[in-house]
């Protein structure tokens, strides 16, 4: 059984879609996908009011904490669908302090359930680029069959992370 | 010259001081009632910054009075407008050390509700950026230093926790990303276990057992964290961006007896 927590119409539900297509009737164990991608707009620091640190991190950071806390133990195949956005990014304050504040989480509640037999990992998309949603339900089912991999963030991107290539000119 | 142009004028708390004392650096180091925030502030001040120290409790902040190095203020770092009253009242501020925060007690998650997660979100996450952008708004060039914890890695027993020192890591990327255009520099570190009035809270029991789990068998002192956050403000320092400094004398490793 896969439960998908995510907002009808969201990269995570299109994800979440295809990983029950994969998966079909092979998922042994109880499993969730979990969307844990930030909704907020790029905005620089100064910038930033109080209520869209409220609405932009502090908010959903406590409804993620809500939300994997409801399905553990149940649950024992967890992914959570986020981005790489935690790696820091211009203009993005608030999104890189949600995608690691849900890393970080990810991994607590991983060492928190380990020796009930509970796996919690992210699948981590590139915000800024949507084409690899197949890429990341791949992804994502093998991580929702395999107790053999726990707490762990893999990197969706295409090597992007690795920052070479983004660097912005001067203004 | 036209008074709407004198920089006095967008200083509308300014106090008068000594010229000396003006030009010196100013620090501003909140959650300096003890602690981490305390050793830092009096590290700075010994090594010649002014330094602003702030704290929700004044009355803790009692160690500064009398000294000429050191300005106390009471701050509540979730007070976006109070935050902007005490950095309006000084020069830079220079570096920014945001030590303030709370601890968690020790909690399985499902005894972590969603208050909890807010409370500690908006205190140590959030009081982080008010700070933090409050204080970037108004720094030319310098330094922000954020205290996080070697839990930002991740930990059973304290969700709450490790999500708000998390958040704070990955705010700190964003932020040094994006201030360093103008010469400001952000950095974290992170501290293991620091004998600070937070792990005295803990039972004796408890106490010992986490103390056990360090590679040394003991606390690390807040003068520790003191001296790397010294670095981080120093000229040689700032050429650090966006890192994080593990504090923890190893146990980030994770090899140790546990």
């Amino acid at each position: 059984m896969l439960t998908v927590i995510a907002a009808p119409e969201s990269l995570t539900a299109t994800i979440g879609t295809a990983v029950h297509d994969l998966c079909g009737a092979g998922l042994a164990d109880p499993a969730a996908l979990v969307d844990a991608m930030p909704h907020t707009a790029r905005a620089g620091l100064a910038a930033l009011g109080d209520d869209d640190l409220e609405a932009g991190l502090i908010q959903p950071l406590a409804a993620l904490g809500e939300t994997l806390s409801g399905l553990v133990p149940g649950h024992r195949r967890i992914v959570l669908i986020g981005t790489t956005e935690g790696l820091g990014h211009w203009d993005a304050s608030l999104a890189a302090g949600f995608a690691a504040g849900a890393t970080g989480l990810m991994r607590s509640v991983a060492l928190e359930f380990m020796r009930e037999g509970v796996t919690v990992n992210m699948v981590a998309l590139d915000p800024t680029d949507d084409r690899r949603a197949m890429a990341a339900a791949h992804l994502a089912a093998a991580l929702l069959q395999t107790d053999g991999v726990s707490g762990q963030v893999i990197a969706c991107d295409g090597g992007n992370n690795l920052r070479m290539v983004q660097a912005r000119q001067r203004a | 010259m036209p008074a709407e142009s004198l920089t006095i004028a967008a200083r509308p708390n300014w106090r008068w001081r000594p010229l000396a004392d003006v030009l010196r650096p100013h620090a501003l180091v909140t959650g300096a009632a003890q602690g981490i925030g305390r050793a830092v502030a009096e590290r700075l001040a010994v090594l010649g910054w002014h330094v602003i120290a702030a704290d929700r409790d004044s009355e803790a902040l009692g160690w500064a009075s009398g000294r000429d190095d050191v300005t106390a203020t009471m701050l509540d770092i979730t007070d976006a407008k109070a935050v902007a009253r005490v950095l309006d009242a000084f020069p830079g501020p220079d570096i920014v050390v945001n030590c303030a925060g709370i601890a968690a007690q020790l909690l399985p998650l499902k005894q972590i509700d969603r208050r909890a997660f807010e409370q500690m979100l908006r205190i140590n996450t959030g009081g982080t950026l008010v700070v933090a952008r409050e204080a970037a708004r108004r720094m030319q060039g310098g330094a922000i230093i954020n205290i996080a914890s070697r839990g930002y890695l991740g930990g059973a027993g304290a969700a709450h926790y490790v999500v708000s020192k998390a958040a704070v890591v990955g705010m700190t990327r964003a932020m040094a990303v994006e201030l360093r255009w103008r010469g400001i520099s952000v950095n974290a570190v992170a501290p293991g276990m620091v004998e600070t009035r937070m792990i005295a809270d803990f039972t004796p029991q408890m106490r010992e057992r986490l103390t056990s789990l360090e590679p040394s068998g003991a606390a690390l002192s807040p003068d520790v964290i003191a001296e790397a956050v010294a670095y981080l403000a120093s000229p040689a320092g700032r050429s650090l961006n966006g890192q994080v400094l593990l504090v923890d004398g190893g146990k980030s490793l994770g090899v140790f007896p546990c």
